[in-house]
């Protein structure tokens, strides 16, 4: 907590509606949440150049050859 | 104070560690399989060999934030000495630079659709510069000065061009309307300076939180209050990212680890440190498929995790001090970082 914000019985009060809030949001276990974000990584991994990485010319950052066409 | 008083605000308090306890207590019991026992079949992602593609030089002081375009080419950076500079990063030109009224400058923001940045800091204040217009000096022009704030401008979003989100030292979150310049929503529920924030891809009412209360929260733009509220980091969470599959989001902490939190299950999934000597992380980002959480440290380095697996897939050297900030491009073609170094670097 910083020394300059002084915790008030409003702030409070804001922390426990959140909190009231919170015990009721509907929850899962972690076997089905955790199963759920590994098949949304896993069906988004061919598309991440950390993971499949793209053709170097294709890649914006770098620089093009050099090479001009004229027509 | 009367003892009046006192009793209540200590009520208050019994019931707020009452329900904490309570709310712990189903996750506990929801933990029925960890992200380690998961994940331990999958195969390892490659290691994270990315290296500096670009430095971008101009600013002449600390840098303390950085943020791309929707476009995956365009960045603006915030630095201590005043300016907001616009970055092509593909070319490394400098496309404008924009000086700020105040120099005490700590977060900055670029809207998706490149048409605005905003920044803000100890001027208290979050102030709006449209990029295609500009004003009799030929910067871009100030379109919106917010005021209003009791605390510093840590961290903002723009929800879309219409919309804009800011952090403040005042413990509170705060939605602006651009167009008529008010104020929306004043959202309450941290008890300390909110530090970070970090937008749902796929809800924009959706966002998370970071604050030196050592908690994260989940907020809906819908919702007065917080959804939830997540503890584990025993420091300042000084940045918050939420997860690609918007089902989670990664936290960095002063407290020297990077969390990964479930937002379903509501606890904590997967925590990380440096190899090494653990060290504070000062912000961080995920990938485009988030299976990576990449993350700066206060000793000017760069750590790569594998977020399911919970292991160091490498660093990134070559800042000089203090990394401040991550930004990675919709496309995760690109991460760039800013640091007290004074420089911008692009890493592919």
């Amino acid at each position: 907590m910083t020394d300059q914000n002084e915790i008030t019985k409003d702030t409070l009060r804001a922390i426990l509606d959140g909190l009231k809030h919170h015990e009721s949001v509907e929850k899962q276990k972690t076997s089905e949440s955790i199963a759920k974000i590994m098949a949304a990584i896993q069906e988004a991994e061919p598309g991440d150049p950390l993971i499949v990485p793209i053709d170097k010319k294709l890649n914006p950052y770098n620089e093009k050859s050099g090479k001009c066409i004229v027509s | 104070m009367p003892p009046k008083e006192d009793a209540e605000f200590n009520a208050l308090k019994k019931e707020i560690e009452a329900l904490k306890e309570t709310i712990k207590g189903t996750a506990t019991s929801n933990k029925d399989k960890t992200l380690e026992e998961l994940s331990g079949s999958l195969g390892d992602p490659p290691r994270v060999k990315l290296s500096t593609k670009k430095t971008l030089k101009g600013h002449i002081h600390k840098v303390n934030c950085v943020d791309f375009a929707g476009d995956n080419r365009h960045l603006v950076s915030a630095s201590l000495d005043g300016k907001l500079i616009v970055w092509d990063t593909w070319t490394g030109n400098k496309v404008q630079i924009i000086p700020l009224r105040s120099s005490w400058v700590m977060s900055c923001c670029f809207a998706k659709s490149g048409n605005f940045v905003a920044s803000g800091g100890m001027d208290n204040m979050a102030t709006v510069h449209d990029l295609n217009n500009r004003d009799s000096s030929g910067a871009a022009k100030v379109i919106r000065e917010l005021a209003g704030y009791d605390g510093f401008l840590s961290s903002c979003k723009f929800v879309d061009d219409r919309r804009l989100l800011t952090g403040s030292g005042d413990m509170k979150i705060c939605q602006w309307d651009l167009e008529s310049g008010k104020r929306t929503l004043e959202l309450y529920g941290h008890a300390g300076d909110v530090v970070t924030l970090s937008l749902c891809p796929g809800d924009e009412n959706i966002f998370v939180t970071g604050s030196v209360d050592q908690t994260s929260k989940l907020w809906d733009l819908r919702q007065k209050s917080f959804v939830q509220s997540f503890w584990g980091h025993t420091s300042d969470v000084n940045s918050v990212c939420f997860h690609p599959s918007s089902l989670a989001f990664a936290s960095a902490s002063e407290d020297k680890t990077a969390r990964f939190f479930d937002l379903r299950a509501d606890q904590q999934l997967g925590q990380y440190q440096t190899p090494g000597t653990a060290t504070s992380f000062t912000c961080c980002t995920l990938s485009k498929s988030g299976r990576h959480i990449i993350a700066g440290c206060d000793d000017s380095t760069i750590h790569a995790f594998d977020m399911l697996k919970t292991t160091h897939l490498g660093s990134l050297s070559g800042h000089e001090n203090r990394i401040t900030s991550l930004s990675m491009t919709d496309s995760g073609l690109g991460l760039a970082s800013s640091s007290w170094d004074q420089h911008v670097r692009i890493w592919i």
